[in-house]
């Protein structure tokens, strides 16, 4: 058991809680209040410090390749439509362990395939640290990835085979999501089952469809494309976002923005935080990621991406929500993450300030399922078994 | 003239003046200090920041482009690894947004590297951020020569089959173009004091020659274990060097500061992996900078951003640094390292006019903006 006292308490849903308790049993958060009491429980101080629910990259390839780059498990290049596919099937616990994200305070991330297939495959929600890799995974499918950007053209059209051009690359989209619509005659293989059996998933709304699309011609290329189907769409890249803001809007899509700052991405697309981050206002979910064209990008530039946002007036509780809540629901794992209330998972991280707020301000407890698998300065990750 | 009252001024020179006044005239700084008055403009500073310009001492930004429309890399010529005599001004296109992005977040002055693609990389410049010849804009053209070790050279050449493959051969394709230019050298003094005739012209023995004479440093890419091997290079022909990206430092503090070398670290920000990136501890500056040794940081823009110069800062102020001293890290100590510090990097009597006003304090509040941003005494960008 464990105590949390005192502490600001930022809930994830854009309210704070001055002065609370945390206490945590069983892995869970099992109450928050004032003045509570536990003679077993492990007390952490948190006065004058900020807890805040784990955060989840909703889109990230870590744990998918592996340390040395040599080994991309998360892009298929031989088909560039591969709905059938498992993440799960790529993720190594060793690999994601070597970033240590949730020294950041990331606990959990939408596990997914990269950017060059324009159906890669089925994403699986992981918690960033645990034994192996069946034990940090939380729920799948969560989503199905595909990628429309520059990417898909550089790896099929070199070899000469489609998608050459953007052209290609949304006739391929198109031909997918009307899969279904084409009647089978007789018994169908494996594979043909498995797709119609993802794709209505994704046409009932079971699952998101999270597509990469940068800059303005692409989102309204996605946009077009996808509108005859009522399905839940994650924009994801999405640096142009602010250029089509009527029908993200209209449409109530989800955007997730790209990393800010590898290959200057967010100056060169212009993107204009700010606006898209008011699309929070309008009911949509807009979260960011640490992904970038290439790949997931180190920890240190987690909280950087954070930053951009307050630095062009965003509110401090309304990033909170981009890097907590709303990946949670974006990823269907909101009943059990995402939040600090009572009956969830204790995924929380402690700072000695608000990271958003102030550069002074420093990671020093990360949990995970009610264990402290981080202490500042304790040289090792630390270990608290339940008592 | 003008006159900038009240601000609270960061001078870089061991002050720190509350509600202090800079007076501008000419391009250049005539008076720092409190209650100034003068003829002309007048900005009124109360509640903001004043700082130097900031600099960012690697960077490729008009030599490397990645926008949408334009992906260029004039800073890179690997098609011979020893290259000394290409200069990276000629790769500059001032047309390159980098140039706005940095001058709109502060960033007043640039040290413009060769990349890292051939062993002997060519020489590097540093230029103000601002206007539209790159020639009008240099402050210091050569301000170093650029080498590499490690994996980029070995990664161009060797995936060629050609030399270098390991980190084996690198030190010696370095050593043997040091010695022979040392040799061209001397061979050319002795003719000249001999008053017989001078050896053929070897445009690029030429290039190394300042480097032999401490008028330029070597700007050693290198991080891990390959700067024990920039350290060896540098001591064997007595060298002014840096340190570029030094990632692992905290590893070689000994060797580093008894070396009396020059560091610039960074980007941060890569996932961390094998070999070079084992280890990326912003954490080694806070030590670099107690021990006495000059340190920058560098955003190696556009590679990442330029306006994460100052999360740079940032992430050393989180590790404990003072404030004060990553400012520094941004301003006077990589005008040292470029060798401009006569002119830039401190506000200070008669240096160049390149001063931002932020509101917030860069480097501690995050969301610190830039309100003003001038360069050679005029405004070329406000909020």
């Amino acid at each position: 058991m464990l105590l949390i006292k005192n502490g600001t308490v930022h809930v994830g849903n854009g309210k704070v809680l001055e002065n609370h308790d945390i206490l945590i049993k069983n892995g869970k958060i099992s109450r928050i209040g004032k003045g509570l009491d536990c003679q077993e429980a492990k007390i952490i101080d948190a006065q004058y410090k900020h807890v805040f629910p784990g955060f989840i990259d909703p889109v990230s390839s870590y744990g998918c390749t592996d340390i040395t780059f040599s080994l991309k498990d998360h892009d298929e290049i031989s088909n560039p439509v591969t709905p059938e596919l498992k993440i799960k099937y790529a993720f190594n616990h060793g690999e994601i362990l070597v970033e240590e994200l949730y020294k950041v305070g990331i606990t959990s991330i939408g596990a997914a395939p990269g950017n060059k297939n324009i159906i890669g495959g089925q994403m699986a929600a992981y918690r960033t640290w645990g034994l192996n890799s069946g034990k940090m995974l939380m729920k799948e499918p969560v989503g199905l990835k595909g990628s429309v950007i520059r990417n898909v053209k550089e790896t099929y059209g070199k070899r000469n085979i489609s998608p050459m051009t953007r052209m290609g690359i949304f006739n391929e989209l198109e031909k997918f999501l009307s899969f279904n619509e084409k009647e089978s005659q007789g018994e169908v293989d494996w594979k043909t089952a498995e797709i119609r059996g993802i794709l209505t998933k994704l046409l009932e709304k079971e699952i998101p469809l999270f597509i990469t699309a940068n800059t303005s011609t692409e989102i309204n290329a996605l946009l077009d494309v996808t509108k005859e189907y009522d399905i839940n769409l994650v924009i994801v890249g999405a640096y142009q976002a602010h250029r089509c803001l009527e029908s993200i809007k209209e449409r109530n899509i989800s955007v997730v923005i790209g990393e800010q700052t590898d290959y200057t991405a967010k100056n060169y697309n212009d993107t204009d935080l700010y606006r898209i981050a008011q699309l929070q206002k309008e009911g949509n979910l807009v979260s960011f990621t640490l992904t970038s064209n290439y790949g997931p990008e180190g920890k240190i530039k987690y909280l950087w991406n954070a930053i951009e946002f307050y630095k062009v007036g965003v509110d401090s509780e309304e990033i909170v929500k981009m890097m907590t809540s709303n990946p949670a629901k974006m990823l269907g794992i909101d009943d059990i993450l995402g939040t600090i209330e009572e009956g969830k998972l204790a995924d929380l991280v402690i700072y000695s300030n608000n990271p958003i707020e102030y550069y002074k301000s420093k990671p020093l407890y990360t949990i995970v399922g009610g264990e402290i698998v981080y202490q500042e300065g304790s040289g090792e990750n630390a270990t608290n078994k339940e008592c | 003239m003008l006159l900038i009252k009240n601000a609270k001024i960061y001078t870089m020179a061991n002050e720190i003046i509350e509600e202090g006044d800079i007076l501008i005239d000419k391009g250049k700084i005539v008076a720092v200090g409190r209650s100034l008055e003068a003829e002309g403009e007048i900005i009124d500073a109360r509640g903001l920041v004043a700082l130097p310009g900031l600099i960012d001492c690697h960077s490729h930004i008009g030599g490397m482009n990645f926008s949408n429309n334009r992906i260029i890399d004039d800073a890179n010529e690997m098609t011979n690894n020893i290259t000394p005599d290409v200069q990276a001004i000629y790769g500059t296109d001032i047309d390159s947004e980098d140039f706005m992005y940095a001058y709109r977040n502060g960033i007043t002055s640039l040290g413009i590297t060769p990349g890292s693609g051939n062993v002997v990389c060519g020489l590097a410049f540093a230029a103000k951020s601002y206007g539209d010849n790159i020639f009008d804009m240099t402050i210091k053209n050569p301000v170093a020569l650029k080498v590499a070790l490690g994996g980029n050279p070995k990664g161009v050449y060797g995936r060629r089959n050609q030399e270098p493959s390991t980190r084996m051969s690198i030190p010696g394709i370095i050593k043997d173009l040091l010695r022979r230019a040392k040799e061209y050298m001397e061979k050319k003094e002795e003719a000249i004091e001999k008053g017989t005739d001078l050896p053929e012209y070897d445009k690029k023995l030429e290039a190394v020659i300042p480097v032999l004479k401490r008028e330029i440093p070597l700007k050693i890419h290198c991080t891990q274990f390959d700067m024990l091997t920039a350290i060896e290079i540098a001591k064997e022909f007595h060298l002014d060097f840096t340190l570029e990206h030094a990632w692992g430092a905290g590893d070689y503090m000994e060797e580093i500061v008894e070396s009396g070398c020059g560091v610039v670290f960074g980007p941060l920000g890569s996932r961390k992996s094998f070999g070079e990136a084992r280890l990326i501890d912003i954490e080694s500056v806070v030590e670099l900078d107690k021990r006495g040794v000059v340190t920058a940081l560098t955003t190696d823009a556009p590679l990442l951003s330029i306006d994460t110069l100052i999360h740079h800062a940032g992430e050393a102020v989180r590790e404990g640094l003072e404030v004060e001293r990553a400012l520094r890290m941004i301003t006077i100590n990589p005008a040292k390292i470029l060798g401009i510090e006569d002119r830039v990097g401190s506000i200070e009597k008669g240096k160049d006019a390149d001063i931002v006003l932020f509101q917030g304090l860069p480097a501690y509040n995050t969301n610190a903006r830039v309100v003003k941003t001038i360069i050679n005494g005029k405004i070329v960008y406000s909020l």
